[in-house]
């Protein structure tokens, strides 16, 4: 993977530090073909371009930056907004005496980040930097205070919203005295964040600031791993939650449990009315304050991967189980270099919300929207998941994996289309060491959907079927040619083969992979975050390197 | 350690929380249209018959136009994916003038708006939940220009003679945009409900964008400095679409600065 190599600079007769300066860069090029039967549009330009440059200056306890990012025109699939060029990041940094001082944009999160979760995540084209200032204080007992205040970006520009947010966290362990040389370690932390946007709405009386707060511990008990976090929310009618009136609440809660060959995790969470933006007008990625977990398994093989979860800040009650077991080698069942198994469940439904009384719909504007049974589970199903992999090394040169996932899908739900999926896919994926540094890898993918009857008119896929081989010389090159075949469409000209090849050259710090074929349309989600990825054709390249 | 939960307490208390009672907002009274050169706010709803939160967004427009009258021109521009034909959504409201406005304003989510087109170019697209906000935004800056429009049907042409009066000195290039607006189409659209996503058969589309007399981006009016109490006169004509019902056609003009833009006035009249 990328190595960093560092420029120091160092004057010959003074011996004087003049610090040091990183980067990294990236650019991704798409060449465009249209494709009618596949949905690929016309690009009037051709091909696109985004691209960014990263900049960072240390020097002793003080460092700076910059990121550079442009768009001729932004990639399809990214939002337009981004069109054109810029510098939308850039801050100064120093730490001293406990504090750490940061002006310009800086990413944050307190806690899980159910109240205040500032990050970036270029593949999505998800940025929430905020801009203004962040205080951080470190006692020598372990006790941290954070504050911070600013703007969100926007785009090439910044929402009109102001985030306030303070965050206090106590190592318990670390500050009582008799708990020291315990196996027990605790640690304790509050949050509250505000918001202030400006009020000119003809229709409703808005509340300008939004304040929100947010209680967590952490609980480590030799092999097991607690974590729980509260959060509440006071009224903040929004485009999201249709201006309703209504509190918000938030309960999260991990358990995990990790020995030698032995990890099980389980999950839960229960949220309700927690969109929470600096623009109360702000939909979709734009101006999100906080961050919502998934907890769903994340695909990534290409077929399971497109149905993935996007989490619902509406409201939602979901469970997750995952449980990682490693049968011993040379045993009767591991044979020779044992087996690895994955098992994992998750369930997402909508929660337990009633009408106010008789005469009030759901959701109605200006009113507190429902009634909520916090615990109880309402009777919509948003996503399932059900899978196992299963990893065997048969010899020194072959390792086999095989999989097998089984989803429900609520298309109404998380992509505003009709439809409720049913998905199978099983897939088989082996490695093989040709001779040292060549391995030849392939996949067969097949994903297999049951007919909706709440979609009649059959606007879904159908069945699906990919083959992938993939050559790699290690450390430098691959070679990769796939398949994914849409058999089972059921509009006939649109079973077509999605053929795509693609060859990557790595060397140092610096990657160059080039595909040329089609791909599917389909979401890319990152934790529960997600955008679409419109259908293409045609030849993309990308370029990273890093210094 | 108490010295610093109780410190932590009082910073929390400094960030305020607005708690609020009664959510919905007293009437708007709009000024008297018929006697004053009030300022005319022109809404763009970017919509499309498959998009399932459009009518939801017409809704609102018509909302905003019962709260504030006369002082809102809507125009429903039908383009980009959702506004494509497809089975059992066979008609076409899409017009070249919409698609270029929709490609060069960077419409990619619907519904969307614009209001007068302000904040261009990174806070001109507005869900409908903020158009309300804006128009309040706009209504605030004295009215610069006042057009009047007089349509007639003559033969198979729509003819209209428009004056723009200039109501304080202008210095820039402002161009002259007048479109036909149909009301009334009945056509299948997509609606989203609580329960679920459904289609609407018999669904009436208003102020659908029908066709341009200028083009997208009109014609120029004025360039350099330009007084107050000019009257600038134009006419122009359009081939009356058969398409087209005669009796639900409004003509809409508005009047936009060339640089940035922003829409200073817009007018509407019914083809009568």
């Amino acid at each position: 993977m990328a190595v960093m190599a560092s420029v120091s600079v160092f004057a010959q007769e003074e011996n004087l530090d003049l610090g040091e300066v990183h980067g990294n860069f990236q650019s991704d090029f798409q060449y465009y073909l249209p494709d009618s039967i596949i949905g690929a549009p016309e690009v009037p330009e051709k091909f696109r371009i985004n691209a960014f440059m990263n900049l960072n200056y240390t020097r002793g306890n003080f460092s700076a930056g910059l990121r550079y990012e442009t768009y001729q025109n932004v990639l399809l699939g990214f939002d337009e907004r981004y069109r054109g060029s810029g510098i939308p990041y850039y801050y100064a940094r120093y730490q001293n005496d406990g504090f750490d001082i940061t002006v310009g944009n800086f990413y944050e999160q307190f806690g899980s980040g159910i109240i205040l979760r500032s990050y970036e995540e270029r593949n999505l084209g998800y940025d929430n930097a905020i801009n203004g200032v962040r205080v951080k204080y470190s006692f020598k007992n372990g006790i941290a205070l954070k504050g911070l205040i600013g703007q969100q970006r926007y785009y090439f520009d910044k929402g009109e919203g102001i985030v306030r947010g303070i965050d206090g966290e106590l190592p318990v362990h670390e500050v009582l005295k008799g708990w020291t040389n315990s196996k027990i370690r605790l640690t304790i932390g509050g949050s509250f964040v505000s918001k202030f946007q400006d009020d000119k709405d003809p229709r409703y009386n808005l509340p300008l600031n939004v304040g929100s707060m947010a209680g967590r511990a952490r609980l480590v008990i030799g092999k097991f791993n607690l974590y729980g976090e509260y959060a509440y929310k006071i009224n903040d009618p929004s485009t999201v939650n249709n201006f309703i009136y209504k509190d918000g609440k938030a309960l999260l809660f991990t358990a995990s449990y990790s020995t030698k060959g032995l990890g099980i995790v389980f999950a839960t969470k229960r949220i309700d009315n927690m969109n929470f933006r600096s623009d109360r007008t702000a939909t979709v990625n734009d101006l999100l304050i906080n961050y919502l977990p998934a907890y769903t398994r994340q695909h990534t093989y290409t077929l399971p991967a497109l149905y993935p979860y996007a989490t619902q800040p509406n409201g939602e009650v979901g469970y997750q189980l995952e449980v990682n077991y490693k049968v011993k080698k040379d045993t009767w069942l591991g044979g020779k270099y044992g087996i690895d198994i994955l098992a994992h469940f998750s369930i997402v439904d909508q929660p337990d919300i009633s009408q106010l009384n008789d005469t009030t719909p759901l959701y109605t504007a200006g009113t507190d929207g429902y009634t909520l049974n916090f615990w109880g589970t309402g009777n919509k199903r948003y996503f399932r998941d059900i899978s196992f992999e299963v990893a065997k090394k048969i010899s020194p040169k072959l390792k086999i994996l095989a999989n097998y996932v089984n989803i429900q899908y609520n298309k109404d739900v998380i992509e505003g289309k009709p439809g409720f999926i049913n998905m199978q896919a099983g897939i088989i994926e082996w490695q093989y060491k040709m001779k040292p540094k060549h391995t030849l890898r392939g996949e067969v993918q097949g994903m297999f959907l049951k007919d909706d009857p709440l979609n009649p008119e059959n606007t879904e896929r159908g069945d699906w079927l990919l083959v992938l081989f993939e050559y790699s010389v290690s450390p430098h090159w691959f070679f990769a040619v796939q398949d994914a075949y849409n058999y089972g469409n059921p509009v006939d000209y649109k079973q077509v083969h999605y053929p795509l090849v693609s060859m990557g050259y790595l060397t140092g710090a610096s990657r160059i992979q080039l595909n040329y074929g089609k791909q599917q349309e389909g979401i890319f989600c990152v934790g529960g975050v997600c955008r679409t990825v419109p259908a293409s054709s045609g030849l993309f390249v990308t370029i990273s390197s890093t210094f | 350690m108490k010295r610093w939960i109780s410190l932590f307490a009082i910073v929390a208390t400094l960030f305020s929380c607005d708690y609020i009672d009664d959510p919905i907002q007293s009437g708007y009274v709009p000024p008297d249209t018929t006697i004053t050169k009030v300022r005319k706010v022109l809404l763009e709803d970017y919509t499309g018959h498959k998009c399932p939160n459009c009518p939801a967004a017409a809704a609102e427009a018509e909302n905003l136009k019962t709260i504030f009258g006369k002082q809102i021109v809507l125009i429903a521009v039908h383009a980009g994916f959702f506004a494509s034909p497809s089975p059992g959504f066979t008609y076409d409201f899409r017009t070249p003038e919409g698609n270029e406005l929709n490609t060069f304003f960077g419409f990619t989510a619907y519904p969307s708006g614009m209001i007068d087109r302000s904040g261009y170019n990174t806070q001109h697209i507005l869900n409908f939940n903020a158009w309300g906000s804006r128009i309040s935004d706009q209504l605030e800056i004295d009215p610069e220009m006042y057009i009047t429009l007089e349509p007639t049907i003559n033969g198979g042409n729509i003819e209209v003679d428009v004056e723009v009066e200039v109501l304080k000195e202008l210095t820039g290039n402002y161009n002259l945009v007048i479109v036909v607006t149909e009301d009334g189409i009945i056509q299948p659209q997509v609606n989203q409900t609580p329960a679920g996503t459904e289609t609407i058969p018999d669904y009436v589309h208003n102020h659908v964008l029908r066709g341009s007399f200028t083009g997208a981006w009109g014609q120029s009016i004025s360039t350099g400095t330009v007084a107050q109490g000019e009257i600038i006169s134009r006419s122009h004509s359009i081939v009356l679409d058969s398409e087209w019902n005669e009796q639900n056609l409004h003509i809409v003009a508005y009047v936009y600065d060339a640089s940035s833009y922003r829409v200073l006035q817009a007018e509407e009249v019914k083809v009568d």
